[in-house]
């Protein structure tokens, strides 16, 4: 326990540590860092890797022997018969659309390589995803190649399921809006014609009804502020301008549709540090499980979920903001808090009236929704911080109160036919007094239309398979209201039908095509030239000036006192609260093997959710990382893997939903190594949906009780992986000198700003190692080209992920599978990794640090690689040819970073058809035996070098952009050329917090990280 | 590894791996062998003359213990040919690797049957066609791009509309269906060549295609392996001429390679390649970095 307390506290007084093993430097952890290669499993030794190595060798020997006189397989050429204008062959094309979630749109940029998409990302002239996107953007174009879709229409027989086709399914579906009683349960959306339909189908279908259904959605702000404002309006936050935020239970930069908004108006009040007037905003988190926001705020006061209605009206009492009458005495009946963080909190937002802002999560009931939005238009954010938009049809009942009416209709025999657009509630809904799938049985013709034959498919009558957004017509209202089209950048894969085609075969009598139904319902939003106005559209990806946001405060009414106080209630034992995962969400993305692989950004668990509890809790139950435990709630029990989780408060367990799918009747894939059935969704993970009920999902919590069950479950936590520890590289020196020497990879500064920005270089410079002189032992490179360089600001890094996945998309990187990443064999080019800062395990700080190749000017990996497979380049890349590498794998002994990866196996091998089509063809597909890493995205780099000599111009600041940089929610990573001392990246080296990892070692990295700052010292003088 | 080193390596490589080279040079890494022919050429020859040594002994002993032989004498100079054998053997296998799996044998002069028996013979020799009448993106794009049928139509809409061998032309282009020509010039996936990049820098298309204008059926003339490639990345001097001249491939003929290396020179310092003082700029040496080609 005591040598990484006494190793890192020389030098910040906190310890850093990634796990609790590390913390408590366990042997476990001590033999990581110690063999260079935990990787380094006995592969061959075991028996069906030696049958598969055998293979391989038989296969190379016949490919040695029929060598002479072969030629390569013939390939074809084929032209187009009549090439589109401006478009040529290679030259890869972005398309504006839109990509919807939680019923809000965010604009995106697809590009399309000679008409295939193969990236997604954000459209910078949206208003809301300005450019970057969230790791489920960019792994929405495998979502779209993923061979696991189902690919036609299916209905079930006497004898199981059999192959339909459209047009009988079109048959059905004219058929049933002819005869009337057609219920739709739908996922909710901010179409404009979805919603136009919806009244259509309710007005012209006789005794027709519409219902909407998502397991995760915001109706406790919905009705929160149609309580307080009398009509349901939608809170449109520019961070930018909240020099306080208060997050009270709330991830507004993580789990929220507008996210990308939050993120980057957050981001402009964090890394100002260098500038002449440096503005850092302070943020509080007040929440039950670590999130993201909440490990990016100043302040976090873990909390149990169900306690903070309490906590909301304490702070409300201590701000002592006007509020009306009812309400004002239900929040004088509560007793002050006794905590003084609420009172200092209280005093922050009134010290920047006007400049603050109070947000409530999803799982805080309506009241405290109301509350909070009173509370920010006495402070004063309306109009400042603060502009409200319109609901889409914000006047249905919350989605579990709708669920029920359709249960009741279905029970009552009201319903001839069922149509389920994009719903899945046979998994993610509660059951309401009978299951789903028996209430679904009951209907006479039942209806799904969806990406995958998936569990509510499968008891549905007839299942259609539905399009990708990627190959469909659309149109969805962003955050702000702002009406965004969507354009199909290719044909159907699957002959496929939309949601919106396949409702106007039940309105109009013959399935319009959804071009002809987007023109027809956006048409009274054109000016007088359509046409004209429709090419802007699709230009633009969305129409401009169609936000429906004002600045206006809306009036404030009173009548919810009586509610609020009934959300206060003092509930005892453990609680468990249920969140949407950080990469599949609801469940939707759980075939998605990018986001499967994906790390948590909190648990760092790929391939699993966990029940996270506390390590007080762990201790209590005597249960490690990886122990089941047995978690009940109101009769139904679940066993769970549990994760221990530093930050996690003491009473609540917290769980991710959607894992524990059953979308094939295959074999589950849980353990093999690759998953090579197309259901890799099946068997990962745990249902937790099951422990979901009615209640929970209305109060937003439940009460549990948890106990250790007995057995183990591996848990692929890349957490430990790839340890960066100093003492790695200082081999026999004594321990003190060892101590002088070591530096620190992560550099934070506690600070009370505003800052002076000399005390923050002092307090950076500080943390920073002491160490000789440092000569180079040869001679070194001299640069008078290009000197490409990056630079990440861990003050900007909320760990949201987005740039692993963009950077897997770029640069075709593999998936590995489960056992893989278990033995730390994952291939991500750039990780995050996750530190806790300090003493205090149940509520320590948390740093994310990005990391990629440091393309060293000194590389340690060139030196000892026996091919010259790993070279400098004269601008400073260290060019890695994968063609020349024999996989010795010394390089990646040698990184002092550990950013280099192996690919053990021929991870790309076989791929289908239609994978294939979604690879990037700019970058060479690797094979087995071969050595990777993060290149800076060197075919950007080329790609925009040749483009300046064919334009003959040189190139300026901002034409080369790495995939992470582009996804970069904040802008966290900068890109550019060190050798033009105006260039962005030349900016940000010289900030008073830029330092160098491990710049003992002088091996020189050209990617310069800046220091967080923490903005927490108001605790110390109060 | 410096700049200096790096460079090293890629000759050692490039030289070995490629032809291209001076024959002269090849003959001596046969002979002397490479690492990867050492290997083969003794483990054949330990053999032999172990047995061959294996053998005389036996034989002493069972003269010396009076005894007939088992193998009659004639057996002696077998061995001698055995061995003899297998030192050619091993060398022969050493030539196939060398010679019989170089691109120049496997690639150059690869000249499949396409579809529709195009001559740019005909159109680009006789009728003076420019390239870039048809491969219209090869100033702009990585690809010089096949044309679409609709290029072909546009003449052959009215010149020989009723030809048999246009008659897949007229098919694709009335099924909308493409015709499906055969790729002759086929580079590894993993090397990334660049048509704009070189055209708009003056080097021609004749430089790795040939003399396509005299060919009736398109073949591959340069074995495209890395060494060739390298060889002019290295000195492009002699391969430069100005960019208007880039699609006329009987330009310079009447020069010798010592007048278009100086005039070569003077093109690349306008490129940058060359400083006013004639010695390579970083330029130059940013031609022949890994990444140029390969990601």
């Amino acid at each position: 326990m005591s040598s990484i307390k006494e190793q890192h506290q020389n030098h910040q007084g906190k310890a850093l540590w990634r796990s609790l093993d590390e913390y408590a430097d366990t042997p476990e952890f001590r033999a990581l860092v110690e063999k260079e290669f935990p990787n380094h499993a006995p592969e061959l030794f075991n028996s069906t890797s030696r049958r598969h190595f055998l293979k391989v060798m038989g296969a190379s020997m016949a490919l040695a022997g029929g060598l002479a006189g072969c030629h390569w397989p013939t390939q074809k050429i084929l032209p187009h018969t009549s090439r589109p204008a401006g478009q040529a062959p290679g030259v890869p094309e972005t398309y504006a659309s839109c990509w919807e979630q939680q019923e809000v749109a965010e604009g995106v940029l697809v590009t399309s390589y000679d008409g295939r998409p193969i990236r997604v990302d954000g459209n910078g002239d949206h208003p809301d995803s300005r450019g970057s996107s969230t790791s489920q953007m960019q792994a929405s174009v495998l979502g779209m190649y993923d061979p696991g879709r189902s690919t036609e229409p299916t209905h079930s027989k006497s004898d199981g399921r059999v192959a339909g086709d459209w047009d009988q399914a079109i048959e059905l579906l004219r058929t049933a809006g002819r005869s009337g009683k057609v219920s739709v349960l739908a996922a909710p959306s901010s179409s404009i014609a979805l919603q136009a339909m919806r009244k259509r189908l309710l007005r012209e279908v006789p005794e027709s009804s519409w219902h909407e259904w998502a397991p995760v959605n915001r109706d406790s702000e919905r009705l929160g502020t149609a309580q307080v404002f009398g009509r349901p309006m939608r809170p449109v936050a520019d961070l930018s301008s909240a020099r306080v935020l208060v997050c009270l239970d709330a991830d507004p930069l993580m789990n929220h549709p507008a996210s990308l908004r939050h993120s980057s108006g957050w981001a402009a009040l964090r890394n100002s540090a260098d500038d002449d007037e440096p503005i850092l905003s302070r943020v509080w988190a007040v929440e039950s499980t670590l999130s993201v926001t909440g490990g990016a705020a100043d302040v976090r006061i873990p909390t149990r979920t169900s306690d903070i209605p309490k906590i909301a009206v304490q702070l409300a009492a201590a701000t002592g903001v006007s509020l009306p009458a009812d309400v004002a005495s239900s929040v004088g009946s509560v007793a002050a808090s006794s905590d003084g963080r609420i009172q200092q909190m209280a005093d922050d937002l009134l010290a920047h009236q006007g400049a603050c802002l109070v947000m409530a999560g999803d799982r805080q009931p309506p009241a405290v929704h109301a509350l909070v939005h009173a509370m920010n238009i006495a402070l004063g954010a309306a109009g400042k911080v603060l502009r409200y938009a319109e609901v889409t049809h914000g006047e249905r009942p919350a989605h579990i109160d709708d669920l029920q009416l359709l249960a009741d209709r279905i029970r009552g025999g009201q319903v001839e036919t069922l149509l389920m657009l994009g719903v899945n509630p046979v998994y993610d809904a509660p059951s309401l007094g009978q299951s789903w799938s028996e209430l679904i049985g009951q209907v006479p013709h039942s209806m799904h239309l969806g990406l995958y034959e998936d569990e509510t498919a499968k008891v549905c009558q007839w299942h259609l398979n539905q399009t990708h957004f990627l190959e469909e017509w659309g149109d969805a209202r962003s955050w702000d209201g702002t009406v965004t089209l969507r354009q199909p950048l290719i044909a159907p894969l699957y002959s496929g039908r939309s949601a919106i085609e396949v409702v106007s075969a039940v309105v109009d009598d013959e399935m319009k095509s959804g071009h002809d139904i987007v023109r027809e319902y956006l048409h009274p939003m054109a000016s007088s030239d359509f046409e004209g106005s429709w090419k802007q559209w699709l230009h633009d990806g969305f129409i401009a000036e169609t936000s429906n946001a004002v600045d206006v405060a809306p009036d404030i009414h009173g009548g919810w006192g009586a509610a609020l106080e009934a959300s206060i209630q003092s509930v005892g034992g453990k609680e468990i609260v249920f969140l949407p995962d950080h990469s599949l969400f609801d469940g939707r993305y759980a075939n998605n093997g990018w986001l499967q692989e994906l790390p948590d950004p909190v648990t760092k668990v790929s391939w699993d959710n966990c029940a996270m509890i506390s390590p007080r809790l762990a201790s209590e139950l005597g249960v490690k990382n990886g122990d089941m435990v047995d978690l009940t709630v109101a009769g139904v029990s679940l066993a769970m893997a549990a994760f221990v989780l530093p930050g996690q408060n003491q009473d609540t367990i917290g769980v991710a939903l959607g894992y524990g799918r059953l979308i094939s009747d295959r074999a589950a894939g849980r353990l093999s190594r690759k998953p090579s059935l197309y259901q890799i969704a099946d068997g990962v993970g745990f249902d937790t949906y099951r422990l979901r009920n009615a209640a929970a999902l209305r109060a937003g919590f439940a009460s549990v009780s948890v106990a250790r069950s007995g057995g183990t479950y591996e848990l692929a936590t890349t957490q430990d992986h790839n340890p960066i520890r100093p003492d790695e590289f200082m081999g026999d020196l004594e321990f003190n000198e060892e101590q002088r020497r070591a530096g620190e990879y992560v550099r934070v500064a506690d600070c009370n700003f505003t800052p002076d920005a000399g005390d923050v270089e002092k307090q950076v410079t500080a943390a920073g190692p002491h160490h000789p002189d440092l000569k180079s032992p040869w001679k070194e490179h001299e640069y008078t080209s290009h000197r490409w360089a990056m630079s990440i600001d861990l003050n900007l890094c909320t760990g949201c992920s987005a740039c692993v996945v963009a950077c897997q998309a770029e640069n075709n990187i593999a998936v590995v599978g489960k056992d893989e990443v278990a033995y730390g064999r994952e291939m991500h080019w750039i990780r995050i990794d996750r530190y806790f800062r300090g003493e205090d395990v149940d509520n320590p700080e948390v740093v994310h640090q990005p990391l990629t190749c440091n393309m060293c000017e000194n590389a340690p990996c060139e030196q000892v690689c026996p091919v010259a497979a790993t070279v400098h380049n004269e601008e400073g890349l260290n060019d890695m040819v994968y063609n020349r590498c024999i996989g010795t794998r010394y390089c990646s002994n040698n990184c002092p970073y550990k950013v280099r990866r192996f690919n053990y196996f021929n991870n790309t091998k076989n791929p289908s058809a239609t994978e294939q089509m979604g690879y990037n063809p700019e970058v060479t597909i690797r094979a087995r035996g071969v050595m990777e890493k993060c290149t800076y995205c060197v075919q950007r780099i080329n790609s925009s070098k040749i483009k300046a000599k064919n334009e003959d111009r040189e190139m300026v600041d901002g034409d080369v952009l790495p995939a992470c940089a582009q996804s970069c929610p904040t802008h966290a990573i900068t890109f550019g050329d060190l050798a033009d001392p105006d260039s962005q990246v030349s900016r940000t080296q010289k900030s008073h917090r830029a330092y160098k990892m491990l710049a003992e070692l002088n091996v020189k990295p050209r990617t310069s990280f800046l220091a967080k700052l923490r903005n927490n010292s108001i605790l110390d003088e109060g | 590894m410096g700049p200096a080193s790096s460079q090293r390596s890629v000759s050692a490589w490039g030289g070995k791996r490629t032809e291209g080279r001076d024959q002269q040079v090849r003959y001596f890494l046969c002979a002397t062998g490479g690492f990867s022919k050492h290997f083969i050429l003794s483990p054949s020859m330990i053999v032999v003359l172990e047995f061959a040594q294996l053998h005389s002994w036996a034989r002493r002993n069972f003269e010396q213990m009076n005894r007939t032989p088992i193998f009659p004498p004639w057996v002696d100079q077998l061995i001698k040919l055995l061995g003899a054998g297998a030192a050619v053997s091993g060398l022969y296998v050493v030539m196939m690797i060398n010679f019989g799996a170089s691109p120049k044998t496997l690639n150059a002069g690869y000249m499949p049957e396409q579809p529709v028996p195009y001559s740019h013979a005909l159109h680009v020799g006789e009728l003076g066609l420019d390239c870039r009448y048809c491969h219209t993106t090869v100033e702009s794009a990585g690809f010089a791009a096949v044309p679409p049928t609709e290029t072909c139509m546009n003449c052959h809409g009215k010149i020989a509309p009723t030809s048999m061998k246009l008659k897949p032309v007229r098919d694709s282009f009335s099924t909308g269906m493409p015709v499906p020509w055969i790729k002759v010039h086929d580079l590894p996936d993993y090397v990334y060549f660049n048509h704009s990049a070189h055209v708009t820098r003056g080097v021609s298309c004749v430089e790795c295609h040939g003399r396509v204008d005299q060919m009736e059926e398109v073949q591959q003339v340069a074995p495209l392996s890395m060494g060739w490639c390298l060889e002019c990345h290295r000195n492009p001097e002699s391969r430069m001429r100005p960019v208007d001249k880039v699609t006329d491939l009987d330009w310079g003929l009447e020069r010798t390679p010592a007048e278009k290396a100086a005039q070569g020179r003077e093109l690349m310092k306008d490129l940058g390649l060359y400083d006013e003082s004639g010695q390579p700029t970083v330029r130059m040496t940013l031609m022949t970095n890994c990444s140029t080609c390969h990601r």
